[in-house]
């Protein structure tokens, strides 16, 4: 097909260098230059896409990303790209689009038979029916017929990025309005940025020579300003608090696909134009008829006409505007269908021989897949009250409804826009705080109304942020949109043929039908009727359908538009990719792990990794040809019986110095922190202020006025920032710092009964007898001449050291330990392994053994609090009826008797019965080889007074006998630990 | 009001006659000055107290009062997820009953609200999601609620875009359904109760906000508002998102604080999964709507906020966990991004019950899961209004459970907002 | 995005901020003295105000201070930041 509506001169399109694309499998060709839309105009598509509902035949209604028809997909496998606007698609050598929603394509869409049946489908139809037997029998299908694109099925193989930016003034739309106002704003020295979705400088208006020549200067003015950062092809979709924003920019040529811009400004300069509006009438959805703005944007910057035969339907003077240009380009006017009875001035401009209609509406289109004629009838105040109608035959048509200002950012940031009924458009008669809104935005008409308000609220701009500029803006009156308009919102009929379509959404087929009906049944509050006919909540986001929406239903329901609030406007302005939005911390980079900084020696000695808490840490070692299930028990047993190193460095460390250090610990931990004498270690729990325990860890007196608390690793955090607030909003006057120091210092405990020869042989000036460095005491010293700090803490229950030393050191001393002198290697122990160990102790896990209820009074922690003197965080909670009466869970263990498997996690207690009401829940359970039986804790209710009792393990039907025991398992006396 | 009634047949019908004769679905009255019981907002729980009160308490005159339009706090902006699988017996028993009322409620009201019960999958991700899971399993199997595990082949074919990689950060090990999950039109659940609400005798006043709380010796005795003062000695309160504001008034303060949950939607797509996707580990959840969208939901902005909309970096985080979930989705594009303002309480539990001011009933505290609750939370406030004492469903939720310490804390079971 | 005021750092993007709460919320000094219903009342009630309060906010990723801000919560403005005043402990309003 050739590109038989293209004019062989004019435009800014590149000739030089033709391009060749396809469309549901038509070769076509276009320039460098065009976009989709502009080629496939030229070559003579008219059927470029499908409505949602009816599938009746649609053409290109804009130029610009409000284009409600024209949705394709483009590309291939990892660039199939579903719901794009044609556009807002550059046209590229080798462009693959096809229609979407359409079977067999667009031309000839079989679903197109459900406009057969439009009458059995009005709004909310689904609601009325559908109910017997049930909507699922239905339901499957409706969705199949719903939707628009295909969703990929390949992994993107593009990337984006994001920056962030700070500016003094940023400036959005570069048309005349905003150009100016970048020009003058960059002039003062202020730093501006200057963004637009278009591709260049210059807007949307036409372009003569002097208007071009002017882009031309003062583009280089703001390049020589050397202020500046302009932006094309981007588009601000956001607008949010704290004069924040987002914009998407489109990369053209290699890299990342799309950049999103994280924008603060000071200052904003809204100069985001206005949009045409269609008009409504019977038929207007014919492939054919287009905004006549668009058919001048088309017409001028890529040389496409729409026809060759064009009749011009408008109910104001912008569309008069380009008729000159239509002669140029070969078209011929038929006439021009004014729906004013008087067209006013304008219309004295029509060229000689070309018809007006004054005072008329159409009331029919002829064509199918294309335009054949219209009809038209005169009418009194928007109703036609005669049968007889002129019919003119033309090949497009060419419709101006008037023009709304472009808002949406204002809107979102928090502008209230009135209906002005003056300009017949929804104004921002109270611009957001540092906003500045100007040109066809602010109801500018011609082009020197534009350069003055821009100019001037670039100044204005630009002083707001403290540059030394006299600059004052005065936002004029919001002016008539465009030129004098009349708004007809529809055709209405006096007599029966009011049920003509006349469509007000494109896309989602809501007519002037569905919106009477809507207010029929009371969905007559502007929302409701969006919600049930789903009016303006297709991709378009009601761009061009919107504002007719809200006449249509004024006019129905005989209310006036004055004053009245446009519906919410959301973000974003224009649809943006989900991958923009993510960036680039994905894959890998999302919620990176965090390694421990002796990781490497980990994996050289097989660690099996996995996620604990954001660390990536050993699972457990695998030796050759174990399973994962042998090998923990190895190591289980090598803690029990040899000796083992763990790696425990994530352990949350937080220093607390200070005069007050102590008095902070005692009102923050249940237990008693005062009393600790220095370089002694004492466990203790906390809780919140409901008496809810939240954490736990040993807490060591380095000095008087220094303890070294430790935390739970997923905690380390947390827990940080609570005791950080506590100090900062709770205990001002205490004389305590906090200092978090988790990364600083690597831990590994060295665990079993061989551990003190293991670190003798490493060599250390402590003095590691028993006597002398007792259970739960801390000392300072070197360990392999690495200045180190030792806790006897012991979360295995066998003799423990834990060493801890400066993280950079830790790769080091891990291998040291790995390849010790005397020949005793030690295992190394996983978390897994741990896990058996603990649980052996029956020592609790805080967040597994404990859940959002738990309290220190059901670890069995009565006696403590009871001798506690003063208040501590929690402690008023406790003393609630609910925190003392009978039926809280409490923690337990288990006896399952000589049970070789173990029972599930999260499985429940259900007391004697088989299947009663729950009474707890198993926290922690394992295989435990140094008993050799199946051990496990749980969280039952009255646990405590249980001791003995037999209870059933329940889970997903499946049951095993328990009884309860006092924990723990293994040497309760702690015979193993006081070695 | 036989000709109201909504089937195959009267569509036909009003075709027929080009659609000119369907009646209001609601009627738009004048308050009267009076009535026997006064529920404050209209939303779907609102409307649907009104609709319990006249149809099963035979209360005569009741008035719903909503300060812009039916529907349009929470109820028009959740993202429709109805399911039950609750982790205590009491939130269980609640939300069961509310997802019977669901499966019925298209036929109870004549007004179909398209519930799709296509599944509730809840990802499971490593061994601690695990046993959290296999705890919510085994609590709602207790309590007569089905909940299945299901492996990756399974849900390979359930949802079949899902990433099901190994090696992905947050690798998917399964997940829990449950089969009766799934979702509903929101604003179809507002406008059945609203209609049959209306068709009981309901008077639904739109564009009427209360403005004051009016009180004698005996406690409540009517509100003030935009339209004039309208008296009762029953009022229910209703109004989730603004309930500090109502406990304002009437002069008392809740365990309530406001904020903003976002959600959002691409655009249309052809069908890929039928059901409700959520991974409480990294925080979003997702749903295919009929249109074609994907229903995206978020979690709740770091800030109290009455202001209706939500933050960027929220949004940016939910995206960033649905493209970890569905690579695939990468090249679409969102569409519209929207928030509400809901009620969160310090345990995630709703606030059922009777207030300082003798005649108030609250229904508020739903937080980010009121949408599932609407029949069953109507009925209880009905029922709580008509017979002055809360129904048993209702009674462990009560305001005194706070001063008692009795929490029924859902956050550690839900994870994920809702 | 929110701009928030540090009092001494500057503004600063929301999301190096956390909230703590309402600033006039102090916990008492002597909680054994309440009464079941006082002592939910400072845990739990809260004003929910629609409209400007002031809460205590915490640069937690820039220089870790807590501090009070002025916030609306019908249009999110932030402003006027005041460091705490030291001890804030007090009896609950």
């Amino acid at each position: 097909m050739s590109q038989k509506f293209r004019l062989v001169k004019g435009g800014r399109i590149d000739r030089s260098r033709p391009l060749r694309f396809s469309f549901d499998g038509m070769q076509l060709s276009g320039f460098a230059g065009d976009t989709l839309a502009s080629a496939l105009l030229a070559n003579g598509v008219r059927v470029v896409g499908r409505s949602f509902k009816y599938h009746r035949p649609r053409g290109l209604l804009a130029a610009g990303p409000e284009e409600p028809n024209a949705f394709v997909e483009v590309g291939h496998a990892g660039r199939r790209t579903p719901n794009q606007r044609a556009t807002e698609i550059p046209l590229s050598d080798g462009l693959c689009a096809r229609s979407e929603n359409t079977w067999p394509s667009a031309r000839f869409d079989l679903l197109s038979l459900l406009g057969g049946i439009h009458r059995l489908l009005p709004p909310g139809f689904y609601h009325k029916t559908f109910k017997w037997p049930a909507w699922s029998w239905y339901e499957p299908l409706i969705r199949r017929i719903a939707g628009i694109g295909r969703a990929p099925s390949a992994i993107d193989s593009d990337w984006y990025v994001q920056r962030h930016l700070h500016c003094d003034v940023l400036v959005i739309g570069a048309g005349p309005a905003g150009l100016s106002a970048a020009v003058a704003a960059a002039g003062t020295g202020s730093d501006t940025v200057l963004i637009d979705e278009r591709d260049g400088i210059g807007g949307s208006q036409p372009w003569d020579a002097g208007v071009a020549g002017w882009i031309k200067i003062m583009t280089e003015r703001l390049a020589s300003s050397g202020r500046c950062l302009t932006l094309t092809n981007t588009c601000v979709t956001g607008a949010y608090e704290g004069q924040g924003f987002t914009a998407v920019e489109n990369i053209i040529g290699d890299g990342p696909r799309q950049r999103l811009w994280h924008i603060r400004a000071k200052s904003v300069v809204l100069a985001s134009g206005a949009l045409e509006r269609p008009l409504v009438f019977p038929d207007n959805d014919r492939p054919g008829i287009m905004l006549a703005s668009a058919a001048r944007e088309y017409r001028e910057r890529y040389a496409v006409i729409m026809g060759r035969r064009v009749v011009i339907v408008t109910n104001n003077d912008s569309a008069y505007a380009g008729i000159d240009g239509l002669a140029e380009a070969g078209v011929t006017l038929v006439g021009v269908i004014d729906t004013r009875p008087d067209p006013g001035p304008a219309a004295g401009t029509l060229p000689y021989g070309v018809r007006l209609m004054s005072g008329s509406v159409p009331v029919a289109v002829g064509g199918l897949n294309g335009c054949s004629g219209i009809r038209f009838a005169p009418h009194v105040d928007g109703c036609v009250t005669t049968r007889s109608s002129t019919h003119l035959s033309c090949d497009a048509i060419l419709i101006s409804g008037g023009w709304s200002p472009n808002l949406h950012l204002a809107a979102q940031a928090g502008a209230a826009l009135d209906f002005d009924l003056a300009s017949v458009a929804f104004v921002a008669r109270t611009p957001p705080q540092g906003w500045y809104i100007v040109g066809s935005a602010n109801g500018a008409t011609t082009l020197e109304q534009c350069q003055e308000q821009g100019a001037s609220a670039g100044l204005a701009g630009a002083a707001a942020c403290g540059i030394n500029v006299h600059a004052q803006f005065a936002s004029p009156p919001p002016q008539p949109t465009a030129a004098p308009i009349a708004p007809i919102w529809f055709v209405e009929f006096s007599d029966g043929r009011r049920h003509r379509r006349q469509w007000v959404d494109y896309l989602y087929d809501v007519t002037v039908t569905d919106i009477r009906i809507a207010a029929r049944e009371n969905y007559a509050h502007v929302e409701h009727m969006k919600r049930y006919t789903a009016a303006g909540m297709a991709p378009d986001q009601g761009k061009t359908g919107q504002i007719n929406a809200h006449g249509v239903l004024a006019s129905i329901t005989g209310r006036s538009l004055d004053g009245t609030r446009i519906t919410t406007l959301r973000p974003p302005y224009r649809p943006m990719t989900l991958g923009v939005i993510a960036g680039y911390e994905t894959g890998s980079l999302y919620h990176a792990y965090r390694l421990l900084p002796a990781h490497e020696v980990h994996r050289r000695h097989d660690a099996q990794f996995d996620e604990y808490g954001g660390w990536q840490r050993p699972a457990f070692y695998r030796c050759s040809g174990e399973s994962d299930a042998e090998a923990i028990m190895r190591e289980v047993l090598a803690a029990r019986n040899e000796v083992v190193v763990f790696d425990g460095s994530p352990l949350g460390k937080i220093e607390v110095v200070g005069r007050d250090a102590g008095t902070f610990l005692n009102r923050i931990y249940v237990n008693n922190m005062t009393t600790l004498a220095v370089d002694k270690i004492r466990y203790g729990v906390m809780l919140d202020d409901n008496g809810t325990i939240c954490d736990d860890g040993v807490v060591i007196r380095l000095a008087d006025t220094h303890y070294l608390v430790n935390s739970t690793s997923a905690r380390a955090t947390t827990t940080y920032r609570r005791l950080e607030m506590l100090k900062q909003c709770v205990w001002g006057d205490l004389d305590v710092r906090l200092i978090p120091v988790t990364e600083q210092w690597a831990t590994f405990a060295i665990s079993g009964p061989g551990a003190r020869a293991l670190i003798r042989a490493m060599g250390t000036d402590i003095d590691l007898d028993p006597a002398a460095f007792p259970h739960m005491t801390h000392r300072e010293g070197l360990v392999a001449d690495i200045q180190v700090r030792v806790a006897r803490v012991s979360f295995t229950g066998e003799v423990s050291y834990e060493i801890s030393l400066r993280s950079s050191l830790a790769y080091d001393f891990l291998e040291l330990l790995l390849r010790s002198k005397s020949g005793r290697v030690p295992t190394l122990l996983g978390i897994e392994a741990l896990g058996v160990l603990r649980t052996e102790k029956g020592y609790l896990h805080v967040g597994s053994d404990t859940d959002g209820a738990t309290s220190p009074l059901d670890i069995g922690m009565v006696g403590i609090i009871a001798k506690k003197k003063g208040d501590f965080l929690g402690r008023r909670s406790l003393e609630r009826r609910h925190s003392q009466q009978s039926g809280r869970r409490q923690l337990v263990g288990l006896d399952l008797g000589a049970m070789r498997k173990t029972v599930p996690v999260g499985a429940h207690i259900v007391g004697d019965g088989l299947k009663g009401p729950s009474i707890g829940v198993v926290t922690s359970s394992c295989w435990s080889p140094t008993l050799n039986r199946s051990i496990a804790m749980a969280l039952i209710e009255d646990g405590h007074t249980r001791n003995g009792q037999s209870v059933t393990v329940w889970s997903e039907g499946r049951t095993w006998p328990a009884a309860v025991c006092l924990l723990p398992f293994l040497d309760p006396a702690g015979a193993r630990l006081n070695v | 009001m036989a000709e109201n009634r909504y089937s195959i047949w009267s569509l036909l019908r009003n075709a027929w006659s080009f659609h000119e004769n369907w009646q209001a679905a609601w009627r738009s009255p004048a308050p009267a000055s009076e009535y026997d019981a006064v529920i404050v907002g209209g939303g779907g729980h609102g409307l649907a107290a009104a609709y319990y009160l006249a149809k099963e308490f035979a209360i005569r005159r009741i008035a719903v009062l909503e300060r812009g339009w039916i529907g349009g706090g929470n109820s028009g902006r959740n993202t429709q997820v109805v399911r039950s699988n609750y982790y205590y017996p009491e939130s269980a028993r609640l939300y069961e009953d509310s997802l019977r009322r669901y499966e019925t409620m298209g036929r109870d009201l004549g007004f179909n609200v398209m519930l799709r019960q296509s599944g509730h999958v809840r990802l499971i991700h490593d061994a601690h999601d695990l046993e959290a899971a296999r705890n919510a399993a085994n609590a709602a199997l207790l309590s007569g609620i089905a909940a299945e595990f299901i492996g990756n082949d399974e849900l390979q074919r359930m949802v079949p875009c899902l990433n099901l990689s190994p090696t992905c950060r947050f690798p998917v090990q399964g997940a829990l359904v449950q089969r009766r999950g799934g979702i509903a039109r929101h604003d179809a659940v507002v406008w059945a109760y609203a209609r049959a609400a209306d068709m009981a005798g309901v008077d639904i006043i739109q564009q009427c906000e209360v403005t004051g709380i009016l009180r004698d010796g005996n406690g409540v005795c009517g509100v003030e508002t935009t339209q004039g003062t309208i008296r009762a000695r029953r009022v229910g309160i209703s109004v989730a998102g603004n309930s500090g504001v109502l406990a304002g008034l009437a002069g008392f303060h809740l365990p309530i604080e406001s904020s903003a949950l976002q959600a959002m939607v691409t655009e249309p797509l052809k069908p890929l999964f039928d059901s409700v996707v959520s991974s409480g580990r990294i925080h979003v959840y997702v749903s295919q709507s009929d249109r074609g969208e994907l229903v995206i939901g978020a979690g709740t902005d770091m800030h109290p906020s009455y202001a209706q909309r939500g933050d960027f970096a929220v949004t940016r985080e939910t995206i960033r966990a649905l493209t970890e979930l569905f690579p695939i989705f990468s090249r679409l594009r969102l569409m519209r991004q929207w928030s509400g303002t809901v009620d969160i309480t310090p345990d995630r539990s709703p606030l059922l019950g009777a207030c300082p001011l003798p005649g108030v009933v609250l229904n508020c505290g739903w937080g980010t899961g009121g949408f599932k609750a609407i029949p069953t939370a109507g009925f209880l406030l009905a029922h709580h209004l008509a017979v002055g004492s809360p129904h048993e469903l209702a009674a462990p939720f009560n305001l005194s459970r706070f001063s008692e310490g009795r929490l029924i804390d859902e956050s550690a079971a839900a994870g994920v907002a809702h | 995005m929110l701009s928030i005021p540090c009092p001494w750092c500057g503004s600063r993007d929301e999301r190096e901020f956390s909230f703590g709460g309402e600033a006039d919320r102090n916990r008492p000094r002597a909680p054994e003295l309440l009464d079941d219903e006082a002592w939910a009342n400072y845990l739990f009630a809260r004003r929910n105000l629609c409209g400007a309060a002031r809460y205590r906010v915490c640069h937690s990723t820039g220089c870790g201070m807590w501090f009070s801000l002025q916030f609306d919560t019908r249009t999110h403005a932030a402003v006027e930041p005041r460091p705490l005043d030291g001890n804030e402990e007090g009896e609950t309003p």
